[in-house]
């Protein structure tokens, strides 16, 4: 009788310690996810400038990006993080092609996959001009069509 | 009380082998607040790993993740930005603007912040990093942020206060004796540990309170020791002067040196309380439970009834308010423990492990209480130390209650008299298990009874006249 008694009280005492185990490892959780922030962002320069060169090398963030003036009149900017790991690329001119610098991803100079494990084309950034300048800003761009730059 | 057929079935649950026989027959309070101790611990370890993933040692300006620097400003009507309401007085960091010397308020802020600068050079002022991550960051933008740094510091606070009720009891038992001199000389250790974790841990906001106590912590050797002084003072300062330097070096004291020596010296303290029990002296609980159970409740609605004439206005972070919340938990506990039976009085040992638990429990519910209910914040003494005189008001900067008794020593004397003032008694503590042996038994075993009680009362004095000096 007393031994059944204190089993269930030993049961009540160990369902309510993990009754509080609970809620902390919630916490815990929530707690870990980074706070809000705004996205990292910086002036490319003048507009006049970025239209008069064919490439623009810039730094967002921690992030390199290359800042091209479009046939149509608009203004592109694309990360240099490859999309397979995050690794930075960068630009080889012989052979005009961005390479990874970790597993041999291989892009063209719009961003496609020519080679290699990246599943996607090189991220676009999104741009905007204010004052006269070329604002990129490390957030996808806002046209649609984040992923696919637009065909030659 | 040891049953030694328990030894040849290996039990699947070790934690459960652990504490079983270990638990004296006898019951009273004064053991709770050992395992209290190890509970606080606990929860600092969890709280403590947690604020690392945010806190960032250094007093480096503050830049945004873009690298943009951040200026400080003061809130001057109560708005709400990214779902913190933020009341006048508050201050916040904002982006530069493309100059760097003009703030980028985003637009909840306009028009109800101004940007702080310096009224002599008028430059603005460039918070740490340091600051930055664990004043803003963590207490306004982190989900559950303020919640975990509250449990933080008010684990902290309950942690000091039971140790101190656990050491004292050491004291009243004379557990400097064989077979617990071990006991002593750990718990002796873990206070020393303790105070030196909250002293480094009260520099990492790089507040203006935290820079005052590194100066204070890192001067007291460099007056009081002779010889190695310099050199102490200036391993803990990392340079000649408090700097930069200082905060990596409590940082790593805080987050990794002092940690893993309390693991350490925790281990020992209880295997030397185990092996106490096992030998039949046991330390840590009253022959007399109710006896002392008496003295403590007493002791405690005196401090009630003399708290509103020591105390200006109403301070939780104070032993009159924190020593009566973890009494009553832990009366809470012994009591649940009656109602079902008094199964560790009965001589079922493993009811000792469920006595701690209920306790860690009931505790655990009075930490979050405080935590929610009072969260933690050091008022103006939490600005950063970037800050100018001018841009200050002038703030009495005083240490926390388990503090305040060096506070008074210090107010009365100088460094090196009150440094070997503690020294003399820390030597005298550690020196008392050789000094009191069985065979000096008798009048001298006394006297050195009533000097340890003494050297208790006062520091208790020094307290209280550090109380009333700084009006609560």
């Amino acid at each position: 009788m007393n031994s059944s008694r204190r089993s269930t009280l030993s049961r009540l005492l160990w369902g309510a310690a993990g009754a509080v185990a609970v809620p902390v490892a919630y916490v815990a959780a929530r707690f870990l996810r980074p706070p809000v922030t705004e996205p990292a962002r910086c002036v490319a320069g003048s507009i006049e400038k970025i239209r008069s060169q064919p490439t623009t090398l810039v730094r967002v963030g921690l992030n390199d990006a290359v800042v091209q003036p479009m046939p149509d009149g608009t203004i592109r900017a694309i990360s240099l993080r490859c999309t397979h790991t995050g690794c930075p690329v960068h630009w080889v001119d012989a052979s005009r092609e961005f390479h990874c610098a970790c597993h041999g991803g291989r892009f063209d100079a719009e961003g496609r996959v020519i080679a290699g494990p990246p599943p996607r084309p090189l991220q676009r950034l999104r741009v905007e001009e204010i004052g006269g300048n070329v604002v990129v800003i490390d957030e996808p761009p806002v046209d649609g069509v984040p992923d696919e730059p637009p065909t030659a | 009380m040891i049953d030694s057929s328990q030894s040849h079935t290996p039990s699947p649950q070790p934690i459960r082998q652990f504490f079983r026989g270990v638990v004296p027959a006898t019951d009273g309070l004064l053991w709770y607040f050992g395992g209290l101790v190890l509970f606080f611990f606990g929860v600092m370890l969890l709280s403590g790993v947690l604020l690392l993933f945010h806190y960032q040692p250094s007093p480096a300006p503050a830049s945004a993740s873009d690298g943009t620097p951040l200026l400080l400003a003061r809130i001057t009507d109560t708005t709400t930005w990214l779902g913190v309401e933020y009341l006048p007085g508050q201050l916040v960091p904002v982006r530069a603007d493309s100059s760097g010397g003009n703030a980028d308020f985003p637009t909840p802020l306009r028009g109800v912040a101004e940007l702080l600068r310096d009224s002599a050079t008028g430059r603005p002022v460039h918070p740490s990093a340091a600051w930055v991550s664990l004043e803003h960051q963590v207490l306004r933008q982190v989900e559950f942020g303020a919640l975990v740094r509250s449990v933080h510091a008010w684990g902290a606070q309950l942690l000091v206060a039971s140790l101190l009720i656990w050491f004292g009891g050491l004291a009243w038992q004379g557990a400097w004796r064989k077979p617990n001199s071990g006991v002593w000389i750990s718990g002796l250790l873990l206070l020393a540990l303790v105070l030196g974790s909250a002293w480094t841990g009260s520099v990492l906001p790089w507040d203006r309170l935290g820079y005052a106590a590194a100066w204070v912590g890192s001067s007291l050797p460099e007056q009081g020791i002779p010889l190695v002084g310099d050199w102490v003072a200036q391993a803990m300062r990392g340079g000649k002067e408090v700097g930069g330097g200082t905060l990596s070096r409590m940082a790593a004291a805080h987050t990794a040196l002092l940690p893993i020596a309390l693991i350490l010296v925790l281990i020992l303290h209880v295997s030397w309380w185990r092996r106490g029990v096992v030998s039949g002296k046991p330390v840590g609980d009253f022959s007399k439970p109710f006896n002392a159970a008496a003295v403590l409740v007493a002791g405690c609605v005196l401090l009630l009834l003399v708290y509103p004439f020591v105390a200006a206005s109403f301070n939780p972070a104070s032993p009159f308010f924190l020593l009566p919340l973890l009494l009553l938990p832990v009366c809470s506990a012994q009591l649940l423990n009656r109602l079902a039976g008094g199964a560790a009085v009965s001589g079922d040992s493993s009811g000792g492990l469920y006595r701690q638990l209920v306790c860690w429990l009931l505790v655990s519910g009075a930490l979050l209480t405080l935590a929610i209910a009072a969260p933690w914040g050091r008022g103006e003494g939490g600005f950063p130390v970037d800050l100018t005189q001018a841009q200050l008001a002038a703030t009495q900067l005083r240490p926390e209650w388990y503090l305040l008794g060096l506070y008074q020593l210090l107010e009365w004397c100088s460094a090196s008299v009150a440094m070997a003032f503690i020294v003399a008694a820390v030597l005298f503590l550690a020196l008392l298990p050789v000094a009191d042996r069985p065979a000096s038994a008798g009048a001298g075993h006394g006297a050195i009874r009533w000097m340890v009680y003494g050297l208790f009362f006062l520091l208790l004095f020094l307290t209280l006249r550090g109380y009333m000096g700084t009006g609560g």
